[in-house]
């Protein structure tokens, strides 16, 4: 998941460095030039330091060239502004969207922006090196990863969905929109928690598609299960499928279908350029 | 120039998955629905636009036959424009609902001429529905515009 405090305090440390790397560079010039000046050879803690500055300079100049390449990339304001952007975005449809939303916790209506990557490191973190060998879902086959979530709670997720390129094995109902193209939506999932029997655990897992090892691992980690879920695809600007938006609801009938097209497409201008820009 | 009439319907469900006892339902991709539908004259042709969700995209044109003319995005392959030219020198204004019949088999020929190149052809759903649903409506809009500016 995309953390916008850190893209903005990163934003403000490359700032900084930018800054400074400017500063060591004109003070690395002076030394240069100036390094036979009276005023110079007068004081002896000015010259003895114009005089490491000379014999150290390729050195030095180096470094600053490093220091202002970092700053660069770390100061890159655009991507942070586009996150922070496609998160006022996920916000706003989670409002329009979530019927139940008005005096319920975040976390139980949310909008969570899945991102495909075609390797994904963490899929190890998921999938047993059994599971892998057995259904070939390694981590460089497709994957929508959680990259952005309304809200500021819950921010923290392992939901990842295999896509591989055999859309029949696409796991999730964001794997079965991702595959189809279409948008996908199942509602009135069975309620599921450490209580419940094992067949049910398996015919929650059977209805929306998700293997039944994740479903455990929710469970487990005393985490709500959504029994409402839409998922729309995300085109970019240039009609390249970008990801998946999931809506979902731990309300049976959580989510209003109608609404939540219209929300959609009052965003999805927006946000396709967005994600265009964070190709 | 017509103004814009919205959609409603953007939930036009394709299907529902047999595996999962019909649990989950398979709606068009918003991309391919239209937001909102006009018709206007041009000389003596009709001209039925539709907007979506913009997508940066030049178009192509698709003659089906004499009468009716197809203006599509060359990537999406969505039809942005129906054109359709008169059928008789004596035919004073064309009706959408007239016409409904001419252009669903128009639509239908582009989507076999469609079917060797893209499999999203259930896309072609809503542009027909929405012909169906605001034929009328815009039929009522031209006539009230042929009247008010004869021109």
């Amino acid at each position: 998941m995309i953390n916008l405090e850190t893209t903005r305090k990163k934003y403000t440390l490359g700032h900084a460095i930018l800054w400074m790397s400017g500063i060591i560079w004109t003070l690395l010039l002076a030394a240069i030039d100036y390094q036979e000046h009276p005023i110079v050879q007068k004081f002896p803690l000015l010259r003895a330091s114009t005089d490491w500055t000379n014999s150290n300079l390729i050195e030095l100049t180096l470094s600053t060239a490093i220091f202002f390449v970092f700053g660069k990339l770390l100061s890159r304001k655009q991507k942070s502004i586009c996150w922070s952007a496609l998160k006022a975005q996920l916000n706003t449809l989670q409002r329009y969207v979530c019927t139940n939303s008005g005096n319920e916790i975040h976390d139980n209506n949310r909008v969570t922006l899945f991102r495909y990557k075609k390797i994904c490191v963490q899929a190890v973190r998921v999938k047993s090196f059994a599971s892998m060998w057995k259904d070939g879902c390694w981590p460089w086959t497709g994957w929508l990863v959680p990259v952005l979530r309304s809200g500021h709670t819950s921010q923290n997720t392992n939901a990842l969905f295999w896509v591989p390129d055999d859309g029949r094995k696409s796991e999730g109902i964001a794997g079965q929109c991702w595959s189809q193209n279409n948008t996908v939506y199942i509602d009135k999932l069975p309620n599921v928690n450490s209580n419940t029997s094992l067949s049910n655990r398996d015919k929650y897992a059977r209805k929306s598609n998700m293997p039944i090892d994740m479903v455990k691992r929710y469970i487990d980690n005393s985490r709500p299960l959504a029994r409402s879920i839409m998922a729309i695809p995300l085109l970019d600007s240039s009609s390249e499928l970008w990801g998946v938006v999931v809506v979902d609801s731990v309300s049976g009938d959580g989510i209003d279908t109608k609404q939540a097209m219209e929300a959609f497409k009052f965003i999805a201008d927006t946000i396709g350029e967005l994600v265009g820009e964070l190709r | 120039m017509t103004s814009w009439l919205k959609n409603d319907n953007l939930n036009i469900e394709i299907g529902c998955s047999s595996e999962n006892e019909k649990a989950v339902k398979i709606f068009l991709s918003p991309y391919d629905i239209p937001d909102a539908v006009r018709a206007y004259s041009e000389g003596r042709n009709l001209i039925i636009e539709f907007r979506y969700i913009h997508i940066k995209e030049s178009m192509e044109t698709h003659k089906e036959d004499e009468f009716i003319e197809f203006e599509v995005g060359v990537r999406t392959k969505r039809i942005y424009k129906i054109r359709v030219s008169p059928s008789s020198a004596k035919e004073e204004r064309i009706n959408i609902t007239a016409e409904l019949d001419e252009l669903d088999s128009a639509i239908d020929h582009f989507i076999t001429e469609q079917e060797k190149i893209s499999k999203r052809l259930y896309m072609y759903e809503a542009p027909k529905r929405i012909l169906h649903d605001y034929g009328e409506k815009l039929d009522s809009l031209l006539a009230a515009r042929a009247i008010t500016n004869p021109g």
